[in-house]
């Protein structure tokens, strides 16, 4: 047999670009911490922290500011992210978005939800519920509208990409307006929380917020890892992954439930920041090649990184005010969804 | 053992396979042909548990409508039609998707091996989709190989479910496929496969199953269904069966202007 080869080419190797994104994300992450309003620099923390303590001052922007904002950047990110990809494993397609296919607007319309009609609990749910009701909320319709793409956009185990797209535009459009009407019935209150909240910023980070949106993005990133090898199967069409031996049914659900509670969590609590969730699993896919096992955490690591970095720019190229972070990572995500699009222009006959 | 009895299937309230009964056994060869929209890919779709059907189908004596999924990967590989990839993924990665879903021992080498028995050595780093039409189905073949690796595994033998396999295949490789289908059969395993060409059925195929409109029109060795008069009620045109001076029949469609029989 005419083969020299020594090792399996067939096997990509991980472990050094999850290694480099580990590395990526400790860098972003002591730069964000050492920028900021406040002009105070790492160096002033460290200062502190090995010398004789942080004031109080710095020990306020370090603690209940910075921190924060930066775990919320990586949390959103990582949400984002993952959220997309496991829509593009789900729907067998790169552009499958939560927020171009309607799930980010779902979400956003069961965050509105809860805080124009929240007030209708009854006291004694509404405090049992508090910070966690409106991420809750988010992750329902956000669930909503993925189940309903579905069943749109699926025949036969196979998506029509075509179909996806343009449910997903209705979808959006009905969430849009069914959240308009909600605003316009709001009172005063209610309206600056909505307002507040749809402006898509980390600027609102508190230990509070971010208590709120894990118990739903947690699960949703650590359930991801489980679903990979079934999203590789189900890269062949469903029937061949069932044949590859993958529960189906169960995977397409998991699938739905994790996407759906990351993104409606990371709306909840950030606002709609589009285009992680197609740009971060592309370029992963790109360099590491579309095996699940390794995009999903990659993606993670990379979303929460590329969020954490676009809130620098957000925060930076109009300092002492704030870009909101969804006008960056629009700036930089549209034109790479339309380069995905156009390099699969042929493929899809659009 | 495969044993299939009264198998219906309903699709759209459309009957397309009414009481189809049979077996195959490992060691066998079995060929299922009939014409165009004779049910043949819904009866290996049904066999395979990929779609609901009313009948009782029991594989290595497992209910398959009723076993979960890995189970059954682990002593069957199915191989459709056509199969799209959704992402870039290479060659040797579509090979080890199989790998991993079936079952008994494999090492990192198998996937370059069985990339090399299906004719395409040295393409496992190779992107999927910019192989030709006919090495995409060969890589196709190579990961249902990698599932099904152990003709006889320690739940039964082994089975190969091939829907149509050389569709796409130029006479080589379909000489090939039908070689592999044969030692696979020779090692104790089952093959059941889908197949056109009436010629490779003559030459590889133990036992025929022959569809005509849903129903099984005649069943058994390759000589009893390989008929002139059997093959020319089910395709509907004159069909001539011979015999060639080395071995098993041949057959040859008659032109337009002959009768049938």
């Amino acid at each position: 047999m005419p083969l020299a080869l020594s090792g399996d080419s067939s096997r990509r190797r991980p472990v050094p670009l999850t290694l480099l994104l580990i590395l990526l994300t400790a860098a972003v992450s002591v730069a964000s911490l050492g920028s900021g309003a406040s002009g105070l620099t790492l160096a002033d923390f460290a200062d502190g922290l090995w010398g004789q303590g942080l004031d109080q001052r710095s020990g306020v922007i370090l603690w209940d500011i910075r921190l924060p904002r930066l775990a919320m950047g990586l949390a959103v990110g990582a949400a984002l992210a993952v959220s997309g990809a496991l829509l593009q494993g789900l729907f067998r397609n790169p552009l499958a978005d939560p927020g171009i296919v309607g799930v980010g607007a779902g979400s956003s319309l069961g965050a509105v939800l809860a805080i124009v009609l929240g007030g209708l609990l009854p006291p004694g749910l509404a405090v049992w519920a508090g910070v966690h009701l409106v991420p809750f909320a988010a992750f329902l319709g956000g669930l909503s509208v993925t189940l309903l793409l579905y069943a749109v956009a699926t025949r036969a185990g196979q998506t029509s990409v075509a179909t996806m797209l343009l449910a997903g535009i209705a979808l959006g459009a009905i969430a849009a307006g069914v959240t308009g009407i909600l605003i316009y019935l709001a009172d005063d209150r209610q309206l600056r929380d909505v307002t507040f909240w749809s402006m898509g910023s980390l600027a609102g980070a508190s230990w509070e917020r971010i208590g709120g949106a894990l118990p739903l993005i947690l699960p949703a990133l650590l359930l991801a890892p489980f679903l990979a090898r079934g999203l590789n199967a189900l890269a062949l069409g469903e029937a061949q992954a069932l044949h590859l031996g993958v529960r189906v049914q169960l995977l397409k659900r998991a699938a739905v439930f994790a996407s759906a509670a990351a993104t409606g969590a990371a709306v909840a609590i950030a606002g709609g920041i589009g285009f992680v969730g197609i740009v971060v699993p592309h370029l992963i896919r790109l360099v590491g090649g579309p095996d699940h096992r390794a995009l999903l955490p990659q993606s993670a690591l990379l979303g929460g990184s590329l969020l954490v970095l676009a809130d620098m720019v957000a925060r930076g190229v109009v300092a002492p005010a704030e870009l909101p972070i969804g006008i960056v990572t629009a700036c930089i995500g549209a034109p790479v969804f339309l380069w995905i699009l156009l390099g699969r222009r042929g493929l899809m006959g659009l | 053992m495969l044993e299939a009895s009264g198998i219906d299937v309903v699709v759209a309230r459309r009957p397309v396979l009414s009481g189809v009964g049979f077996s195959a056994r490992p060691g066998d060869v079995t060929a299922i042909i009939g014409p165009n929209g004779s049910g043949k890919t819904t009866l290996l779709r049904a066999l395979t548990g990929e779609l609901a059907y009313r009948g009782s189908v029991r594989l290595n004596g497992m209910d398959v409508a009723a076993t979960p999924p890995r189970r059954l990967a682990a002593i069957r590989a199915v191989l459709a039609q056509s199969t799209q990839v959704a992402f870039p993924f290479t060659a040797g990665e579509i090979v080890r998707l199989g790998l991993e879903a079936g079952s008994g021992p494999a090492d990192d080498g198998l996937v370059l091996r069985l990339l090399a028995e299906v004719d395409l050595a040295g393409a496992a780093a190779r992107p999927y989709h910019q192989l030709s039409g006919g090495e995409q189905a060969r890589v196709q073949l190579a990961r249902i190989l990698a599932q099904a690796r152990t003709p006889v595994t320690p739940h039964g033998p082994g089975w190969l479910f091939l829907d149509e396999p050389v569709a796409s295949l130029d006479i080589a490789h379909q000489l090939m496929v039908m070689r592999i289908a044969r030692g696979f059969a020779d090692a104790g395993g089952g093959v059941v496969m889908v197949l056109h060409d009436l010629n490779l059925t003559a030459m590889v195929a133990d036992r025929v199953l022959l569809l005509k409109s849903g129903a099984i029109l005649a069943k058994g060795g390759v000589d009893e269904v390989l008929t002139n008069a059997l093959l020319a009620e089910a395709f509907g045109c004159p069909i001539r069966v011979g015999t060639p001076p080395l071995r098993g029949p041949w057959v040859l469609p008659q032109s337009a202007g002959a009768t049938l029989p």
